[in-house]
């Protein structure tokens, strides 16, 4: 006979291999002008990255067969143009006019071209003519002179607390474990500081250890005692303390929750009590589309679904420049419903959801809320239909088109609000809209020009930060 | 040197070949102008329609500005209700389809049927195939087909308050990848309308 306690140890046993099958392979790319993350892919024993994934944040990327060869062209904003030339599983490339040994032979799928991982490094190098580091094993790729360090600054007290100083704004993903409290940064160039690990010498926090992996970097602190995060000079410092214990109330018996990663480390002088989860403000953004999806044809093999991709990209990294953490719904080319959307984006507590579109139709920007059916039914048992799920934000939510068409006059870019029945944005619980991107009055090849795209990027940005202090985003 | 006779047949032959090789052209284009003609005459045939001729009214669709035009035209409409409304919807999709038209769609996009329900309150319109799976595709453009088809189809049929869209007699998710076609659209929606 299997033992209950057998069965829920092979559940969890389970659960682990699975959320870390689940787990997607990244590649993080730090530049002077952007940073951003692509999927990582394995392929013949090596792993790949999109080329185009790859440059176009850069600027506007595009890749053409010429007989047996792939003909990438990239022009950045700046003016600057350069071209480069693969061949379809072969190692050997030419950029600039220089020829070049790849890793592993260049692959080609459904019209997409890759390039192996280890070889990103020297691609972007030569095309873009700056210094690039590749941490391989890491997955973390630096290109200039990029890269923020830390130090970390015990202030004794009663309580004590730990600072810690960054050389730029930071938005980390903070969680808390028993034993240990996790700093997350998936956007920062974020380098080891000069002790590491570090000792640090207090009863209640007792070490702070860098490491990096994936594409992203953390730090841990060693605690005995839950601690609470607060962000400070506009998110140069974050600040921990221990949080306060309840005197009257006895410690809840502890509830081990093991971490997939990391083993427990049980705290001595609380027992292991689960401190609380932190939830920040975010701005997910919905690049639309993708995959099997690809939206409207924009002609020279470009369809609607690369450029919300390359436009919510410049959200993200406008967002990041004002302090507010954002989250792309896709990084690359895959295919989502309209309910997994949903689901994704209800799932971030704290925030708002920005999907972006794009057409070649009339000019300017059009700010769609979600139009809802007359009357939700079932409000009266507390719950919301699922179509109807917006009806409890919709004010907020024109509140943000608002905002954003301010800063789209104040850009003298076209800008009128409107009600769309779109999905998933009437499924969505928080403040949702949907940006659909035409092209700019006179001009109907800006779709895909970066100083436009730019422009309605940071109109977006703008208006979103003009409600939403980044200050609130700190706790 | 070569006989004058054979000198005389060969230009003959000669000519013979360059005369049947202007006659092939001309006989390609001619093929290709019926071609051409077939092409834009992709429309499915309708069954004629029966009735007095009434002035209606159209909401026709500005892609460019996003607004809707009021038009009034004439048609022959039949007096059966059902009936009505589908030969309202075709002489609406017929103006999308005119040369000159400001919210373009294929040539061979049509309404099967129109059925009314809920006492003429709900219209549940029919299309072909053509008519979605060839849509353009965007939020507006596509909002625009509904907000058209809504406002219009209520201007005539007295009581009509939404339009559901089904295709080939089928529920589909959306019309070209944004306008949602699992809810109704109402005919009340708030749009700028030039008259």
């Amino acid at each position: 006979m299997i033992r209950r306690s057998q069965l829920l140890g092979l559940a969890l046993l389970l659960l682990l291999g699975f959320s870390r099958a689940a787990e997607e392979k990244k590649l993080a790319v730090y530049s002077p002008q952007t940073n951003f993350t692509v999927p990582v892919f394995d392929h013949d024993g090596h792993e790949y990255v999109s080329l185009i994934d790859l440059m176009d944040p850069f600027g506007r990327a595009e890749l053409r067969p010429d007989k047996k060869r792939w003909r990438l062209k990239l022009e950045t904003p700046n003016g600057k143009s350069a071209e480069g030339e693969f061949t379809e599983n072969s190692s050997q490339a030419k950029l600039r006019g220089k020829k070049l040994t790849l890793a592993a032979p260049y692959w080609m799928d459904s019209s997409r071209g890759y390039i192996p991982l280890a070889s990103a490094h020297v691609v972007l190098s030569q095309l873009l003519g700056l210094n690039a580091n590749l941490r391989e094993n890491s997955r973390r790729l630096f290109i200039g002179e990029v890269g923020a360090s830390y130090s970390v600054d015990l202030q004794k007290g009663n309580p004590s607390k730990l600072v810690l100083h960054f050389t730029t704004p930071v938005n980390p993903t903070i969680s808390t474990e028993p034993g240990k409290v996790r700093l997350t940064f998936t956007r920062e160039p974020l380098v080891a500081g000069a002790n590491n690990p570090q000792t640090i010498d207090d009863s209640v926090m007792h070490s702070a250890t860098f490491s990096e992996a994936n594409g992203a970097s953390e730090i841990v602190v060693a605690t005995s005692s839950p601690v609470l995060a607060t962000f400070g000079d506009m998110n140069k410092t974050i600040t921990l303390a221990p949080a306060p214990v309840p005197v009257a109330q006895a410690p809840k018996p502890a509830v081990p929750i093991p971490s997939p990663t990391v083993p427990v480390q049980p705290g001595p002088a609380i027992p292991a009590a689960p401190a609380p989860v932190v939830q920040r403000f975010v701005v997910i953004i919905d690049p639309a589309h993708g995959g099997d999806d690809p939206g409207e044809a924009l002609g020279n093999g470009l369809f609607e679904k690369d450029v919300t991709l390359a436009i919510a990209r410049r959200i993200r990294n406008e967002l990041d420049q004002r302090g507010l953490a954002a989250v792309l719904l896709r990084e690359g080319d895959a295919t989502l419903t309209a309910d997994q959307r949903a689901v994704s984006a209800n799932a971030l507590r704290n925030g708002m959801y920005v999907a972006v579109h794009v057409d070649t139709a009339g000019s300017g920007v059009r700010l769609y809320s979600a139009r809802l059916s007359a009357t939700p039914q079932g409000v009266k048992f507390g719950f919301v239909p699922w179509n109807s799920a917006q009806s409890m934000y919709l004010d907020q939510s024109h509140n943000l088109i608002a905002s954003m068409i301010s800063e789209f006059d104040s850009r003298r870019v076209r800008a009128v609000p409107l009600e769309a029945g779109l999905r998933p944005l009437r499924n969505i619980t928080k403040p949702a809209i949907a940006v659909e991107v035409a092209p700019a009055e006179g001009n109907p090849d800006s779709l895909t020009l970066v100083p436009y795209q730019q422009s309605v990027a940071s109109a977006i940005a703008a208006g979103i930060a003009n409600i939403r202090k980044p200050t609130e985003g700190g706790q | 040197m070569i006989a004058r006779n054979v000198g005389i047949t060969l230009a003959i032959l000669l000519l013979a070949v360059v005369g049947m090789g202007l006659y092939g052209l001309h006989l390609r284009k001619q093929a290709l102008l019926l071609h051409a003609a077939a092409a834009t005459d992709a429309k499915p045939l309708a069954p004629p329609v029966t009735g007095p001729q009434q002035t209606i009214t159209v909401f026709l669709p500005n892609d460019e500005k996003g607004t809707l035009s009021q038009r009034q035209i004439t048609a022959t409409l039949p007096d059966e209700p059902t009936q009505r409304a589908r030969e309202i919807v075709h002489v609406l999709i017929a103006q999308w389809q005119e040369k000159d038209s400001l919210h373009p769609i294929v040539a061979a996009a049509d309404v099967n049927a129109v059925f009314l329900l809920n006492n003429n309150r709900t219209a549940v319109i029919d299309v072909n195939g053509a008519f979605a799976d060839q849509h353009r595709s965007g939020i507006l453009v596509e909002e625009l087909t509904l907000a058209s088809m809504a406002k219009t189809l209520a201007a005539n049929i007295p009581g009509v308050g939404e339009i559901r869209i089904v295709v080939e007699g089928k529920q589909r998710e959306t019309l070209a990848g944004h306008a949602d076609l699992m809810d109704s659209y109402p005919a009340n929606v708030e749009w700028q309308v030039e008259h």
